[in-house]
């Protein structure tokens, strides 16, 4: 009888969506009553690599007795609490041998012991602590790079916020609950949702995955440097790097916040800077300086981009000044990571060469202005010579019509 | 008196006017102005024909290709920006070839740099570097860098547009 059913499964549910794991399938009794978790296995990432239920559960699925399958010696556990599940895991994802071939990095579960989840749980001993089926599922795995995944770029954030969106599971944590919310609307959350980038800091990008950590005040421009890194160069190249050293200032965090970073514009420089300065001391007005070096070459760009797509539309041949105008375009988005060193020095050499180009621009297209005009002029004593031609022309035909009737009066 | 109309008529002098033998009459005017004119008419056609032909003789070969530089201008593993028409592009020697990519980063739009230590194109707005195939090494550029077909004729560098 059991037979019969389980050929009904394998042929009816399984043999189409599985073939490759066939043969495991054929020997797995578990499937026969547990069969509404085998719905939620068998798309998932280890049935396809015929990895089922007695990896994780233990018991000999072999056996068609139920108790004989969980009796002693089967090394049959059940329900894996968080340690069991922390532990099978890495049992495969931990081993070199067995991950080579997938190509798989191994050293998840010893990042995974190093994180906040992974101390909270093997050293506290408090199950609240994350572990791998929290974030990746427990029976429908699938691939990281899977967008169904939880932890796929897009779902991550909401992953984490099952928990940490969460006021009681948070409270004796004493961590706020507001993060995703603030991370929605900042300009990575605004980037990852709303524009598809995948490539922009979600939560792990940031704390890590498996070694999940917040970082700390000095480790903050080493997270963000990782992928703003000319900010992160230049920012080492100025007055705050000390201040940062010494633990005074939080390197990006301090001027940007960190969960609902917001597109940063120089108004930074009349808010962020008087956190810690006043307005008249001589860094404030340094920042001042900046801010209106780098307004002043935004507006001289965007007046040149304006002239430079007027004159083309008026017809007037602009290649010189367009290839100008991305060397104008070079300096001024030069000096947004540059400006990180606050060196005033650096900042007017670009915004010299910003302004000495878009001056050459407003020049070379008021000259090209200019000859256009002379050669319109040019066109009256054009018009004015081809309508003598027609006048003279009539003339003398009247003049050679006049001979010819002359001599041949009855023409 | 038709002997003298006669005369005036052949163009030839009045011997009872000699004053008047100079005078531009009506008829000589117009045939000057219509001569001039068609002599004008004619250089205005003449011309253009003249400028299509005398650039071939003077830039080289035609045929989609533009000379960027001299080949003794670029040092090996040095490099030099040209303006091509409305962008620019980045061409650098190497012992083997020379070889020209678009000078416009793939990111933003920022115009890269040859870094001759490291003998890789890098962009100085946000670290995006590219190596000698104009593939992205790192950093944010979504795509390599287009690249051009480059040929060396006479010691001249051009590339196909």
């Amino acid at each position: 009888m059991y037979k019969i059913k389980f050929f009904f499964w394998l042929f009816l549910g399984v043999g189409l969506a599985a073939p490759v794991c066939a043969q495991d399938i054929k020997n797995n009794n578990c499937i026969v009553c547990h069969a509404d978790q085998w719905e939620q296995m068998k798309g998932s990432i280890h049935v396809q690599h015929q990895i089922t239920c007695d990896r994780c559960h233990g018991g000999d699925p072999a056996k068609e007795d139920m108790e004989e399958a969980k009796a002693p010696g089967t090394n049959f556990i059940g329900i894996p609490n968080k340690v069991q599940i922390a532990e099978k895991c890495g049992g495969c994802h931990a081993d070199v041998e067995t991950m080579n071939f997938y190509g798989l990095p191994t050293d998840q579960l010893a990042r995974y012991k190093t994180s906040a989840h992974g101390k909270l749980l093997f050293a506290r001993g408090d199950e609240h602590g994350a572990v791998c089926s929290d974030c990746h599922g427990y029976h429908d795995v699938v691939s990281v790079i899977d967008p169904q995944s939880p932890v796929y770029p897009v779902n991550l954030p909401g992953t984490c916020n099952r928990c940490h969106g969460d006021k009681a599971v948070m409270a004796p944590y004493k961590h706020p609950t507001d993060i995703f919310e603030k991370y929605q609307k900042s300009v990575h959350g605004v980037a990852l949702f709303e524009k598809g980038d995948l490539s922009v800091a979600n939560c792990a990008k940031c704390h890590g995955s498996h070694g999940a950590m917040p970082p700390g005040v000095k480790e903050i421009g080493n997270t963000c440097g990782k992928c703003h890194v000319n900010e992160k160069k230049y920012f080492l190249q100025g007055p705050h790097a000390q201040a940062s050293q010494d633990g005074y200032f939080s390197e990006c965090a301090s001027c940007h916040d960190y969960h609902d970073i917001q597109r940063p514009d120089t108004n930074l420089y009349n808010t962020a800077c008087l956190n810690c300065h006043s307005e008249g001391d001589e860094a404030f007005k340094r920042g001042q300086k900046i801010r209106e070096m780098i307004d002043s070459s935004h507006n001289a760009l965007a007046a040149a981009e304006q002239t430079v797509k007027e004159a083309a539309l008026e017809g007037i041949f602009v290649d010189e000044e367009a290839a100008s105008l991305q060397e104008v375009k070079t300096n001024v988005i030069e000096m947004a990571p540059l400006q990180h060193s606050l060196s005033t020095a650096q900042i007017t050499e670009l915004y010299g060469n910003a302004v000495s180009l878009t001056d050459g621009i407003k020049k070379g297209v008021q000259g090209k202005r200019q000859s256009l005009k002379w050669r319109k002029i040019a066109l009256f004593p054009l018009w004015i010579f081809i309508f003598l031609m027609v006048v003279v022309l009539q003339i003398k035909y009247k003049e050679l019509k006049g001979k010819k009737d002359e001599r041949d009066p009855r023409a | 008196m038709s002997e003298i109309h006669a005369r005036n008529a052949a163009g030839g002098p009045s011997p009872c006017c000699p004053a008047r033998e100079k005078r531009i009459t009506r008829r000589d005017f117009i045939d000057m102005f219509i001569k001039g004119g068609l002599l004008v008419t004619l250089a205005g056609m003449v011309l253009p024909a003249l400028s299509y032909i005398w650039p071939v003789t003077r830039r080289g070969p035609a045929g989609g290709l533009q000379e960027l530089a001299r080949l003794e201008d670029i040092p090996v593993w040095g490099a030099k920006k040209v303006t091509l028409g409305a962008s620019a592009v980045l061409v650098f020697r190497t012992p083997h070839e020379v070889k020209a990519f678009s000078a416009v980063c793939t990111h933003l739009g920022c115009l890269v740099d040859w870094d001759n230590q490291k003998r890789l194109i890098t962009c100085p707005c946000h670290a995006g570097v590219f190596d000698l195939n104009g593939r992205v090494v790192s950093g944010p550029p979504p795509k390599p860098l287009p690249e051009y077909t480059v040929k060396v004729i006479d010691g001249k560098i051009f590339v196909t547009v």
